[in-house]
């Protein structure tokens, strides 16, 4: 095996077993996963779970045929002793734990009037009552008006809205959410892995370890296996994400599964590669420029990590207006071009000449840089003590 | 005897400053070559060029048995001891031999019969945070030469060892070198260079000071050193300009004498005018010819 393989393969063992890639990549999903699950659950019981509702049914009828209508199991219906008397439906109330008593008078069909009463009122559910309630009052009216049971279902069926987008290749509301998600995903997969490669090189630098190194295995081959390894890292990291944003999205707003594989995403992860071998360039020559990392944080590294991320900030531009001037110069300007061009392709799908261009532009910048780090790495590394100068870099790089 | 590595006239620049001016010598089939000279002389340019990790300027750097580009067959113990902090002791030494395209069934047995001589074999598994720093040397030791390199270039090897493990380490390159290995030993350990080298080479300040086999240098070093211990004055040696490194204290003096073939005419002056109780003459150690040519030179990185 290339030594280059061997370096990608010992820092992807190393890696993986780490604390912060393990909680980046496990935990951090799961969090996600536990507040939507959670605000779903609350969001869902504050509506209509668990409650328990006492009935004083005049009329002899409708307790029967409310129940047969309550499909949702959480709502309980109990036929109570008839009373106006606030004072003891105050008493009922209490000692059977109601939530609300409704009171159905003998004369509903004719004067449509209902009353519940309740101490605290809990969301919609006197709607859900009311809507059944008043179809079985409308169904009443209808049979005493002599109307067939048949007739009785055409006349009051109601209207059901479809909702249809007239976006291409998407199936409504996911594709607005999934891609916009998947692209900042990967936007933010490629700088954690960025700056976890720049502190893995630098790291090596100041302990030290990279005499060692060197001594058995060339500058190329090093930087060439990390930037592999980090690589591959990230795109675990990404699927991980991506997986659970998907479990998320089909759980609880039922998207199907399969919009994950369409070719849009594929062009995304296209631009997540090459922004994130460009980004490898970047941070391996801070890594290996900066003698260490706290005392230069400020400096050249630390502008090296923000700038793949600096389209974030024109984010509602880049969202609103996706073929805007703005949106296509930012598309265009290297350093930028992967997380403009997945910003974008998360709301909209850009013409196939643009992503050819702009993926031909990230290409050759990305190998550019590449190279450029790879000129600068062997003697960054050896320059112990001090920070290579911008002045010291470009020489490298010419060299 | 066979030559396994040729240095021939290397120089190297950093800026306007040369690191290395025009450096040539050999080193040969089972020897312990020691490369000497005092912090920033340019010991470890030379190992580094050596390495192929930089080039070198000027000059070439030829093995008879390998080409420059096949690190697998040097071993290097760098003075800086940078090692991975967060890994296994055995996983991160067969990591290393793997590099060195030892396939890791072979080198794990290779690493536990070495863990064992080193006395880590309980530290297999433990990682190498874990470990002192003499143990971490160890670790880095065993790294170095796990692959079995022709050339084992080892900087510094003896700092940071208490003197049980000067004297383990000692008979381990003894043996290494039994075994065929060549090695280039730097050091500031002038004892442990008497012991361990036949032929060193001093450099300072990027150049040849001294190269040769260490018993000719001694032999042929001019200056001879008087230590004495004597009563009455010491006027006569004082700014005597036959003699050099003057120093003396509570009656007791040590100096060099400039021109050993005066020696007889400098003695009958010297007993005429001070009062001898002792007196020896001995060619000067390691220690003495290193501090003596490079004297004045001592540079800082």
């Amino acid at each position: 095996m290339n030594n280059t393989f061997k370096v990608a393969k010992w820092e992807i063992k190393k890696n993986i077993r780490n604390k912060t890639f393990l909680f980046m990549t496990f935990i951090f999903p799961l969090l996600i996963l536990v507040i939507a699950g959670g605000a779903g659950y609350i969001g869902g019981s504050s509506s209509q779970s668990g409650l328990k509702i006492g009935l004083i049914d005049q009329t002899d009828y409708i307790y029967e045929e409310l129940n047969q209508n309550f499909t949702n199991e959480d709502i309980t219906l109990e036929k109570i002793k008839a009373t106006t008397n606030k004072d003891e439906l105050r008493n009922i109330l209490e000692v059977n734990n109601y939530d609300s008593i409704v009171l159905i008078p003998s004369n509903i069909v004719n004067n449509n009037q209902a009353t519940v009463y309740y101490k605290e009122l809990r969301g919609l559910d006197g709607n859900v009552i009311s809507n059944i309630l008043s179809n079985i009052v409308i169904e009443k009216r209808l049979s005493e008006n002599g109307y067939s049971a048949d007739q009785i279902l055409r006349l009051t069926q109601n209207v059901n809205f479809q909702t249809q987008s007239l976006q291409k290749d998407d199936t409504g509301i996911a594709a607005i959410f999934l891609p916009l998600g998947l692209a900042m995903l990967m936007a933010f997969s490629s700088m954690f892995s960025g700056s976890a490669l720049m502190q893995s090189i630098n790291k090596e630098k100041s302990d030290k370890l990279v005499e060692i190194l060197f001594s058995s295995l060339t500058p190329k081959n090093l930087m060439y296996g990390k930037v592999l390894g980090y690589g591959f890292l990230g795109i675990c990291q990404v699927i991980v994400w991506g997986a659970a944003g998907s479990l998320v999205a089909n759980r609880f707003f039922d998207l199907p599964l399969n919009i994950l594989f369409s070719i849009k995403n594929a062009y995304m992860f296209v631009y997540f590669l090459l922004g994130f071998a460009m980004i490898s360039g970047l941070n391996a020559i801070a890594g290996a420029s900066s003698k260490d990392l706290q005392s230069s944080g400020q400096s050249l590294n630390g502008l090296i990590v923000i700038v793949p991320i600096v389209p974030v900030w024109f984010a509602s531009i880049l969202l609103q207006n996706p073929s805007g001037t703005i949106s296509r110069i930012l598309s265009y300007i290297p350093v930028f071009t992967p997380t403009t061009m997945l910003l974008r392709m998360g709301v909209s799908t850009p013409p196939i000449w643009e992503i050819a261009l702009t993926t031909t532009i990230l290409a050759l910048s990305a190998f550019f840089f590449i190279r450029l780090a790879s000129k600068i790495f062997r003697v960054g590394m050896l320059m112990y003590g001090k920070d290579m100068s911008l002045k010291e870099i470009i020489k490298w790089s010419k060299a | 005897m066979e030559k396994v590595l040729e240095v021939g006239n290397i120089t190297k620049n950093y800026a306007a400053q040369k690191a290395v001016d025009n450096v040539s010598f050999d080193l040969y089939d089972g020897e312990i070559l020691g490369l000497l000279g005092p912090n920033g002389a340019g010991k470890t340019t030379i190992i580094r060029m050596i390495l192929n990790i930089i080039a070198p300027d000027g000059g070439k750097i030829s093995f008879s048995n390998f080409s420059i580009d096949d690190k697998s067959k040097m071993g290097y113990l760098p003075e800086e001891r940078g090692i991975y902090k967060d890994t296994k002791v055995l996983e991160t030494i067969v990591y290393f031999a793997d590099l060195n395209n030892i396939p890791p069934e072979k080198s794990k047995k290779k690493a536990e019969y070495w863990l064992e001589k080193l006395e880590l074999d309980d530290y297999a598994n433990n990682k190498i945070d874990e470990l002192s720093k003499g143990m971490q040397q160890k670790v880095q030791f065993i790294i170095s030469i796990i692959h079995n390199p022709e050339l084992l270039i080892v900087d510094e090897l003896f700092s940071g060892l208490d003197p049980v493990n000067q004297d383990l380490f000692k008979s381990i390159l003894e043996e290494l070198v039994a075994d065929g290995m060549s090695i280039l030993l730097s050091s500031h350990r002038m004892n442990m260079v008497e012991e361990l080298c036949d032929r060193i080479f001093l450099i300072n300040k990027g150049k040849k000071v001294l190269y040769g086999n260490l018993n000719e240098i001694k032999d042929n070093y001019e200056e001879k050193k008087v230590e004495m211990t004597y009563s009455g004055n010491d006027n006569f040696l004082k700014g005597n300009i036959n003699i050099s490194n003057y120093t003396a204290k509570s009656n007791k003096a040590s100096f060099y004498i400039n021109n050993p073939e005066n020696l007889n005419s400098f003695l009958d002056d010297l007993s005429n005018n001070i009062d001898i109780k002792e007196l020896s003459i001995t060619s000067p150690s390691l220690h003495d010819i290193f501090i003596n040519s490079i004297k004045g030179g001592v540079a800082n990185e």
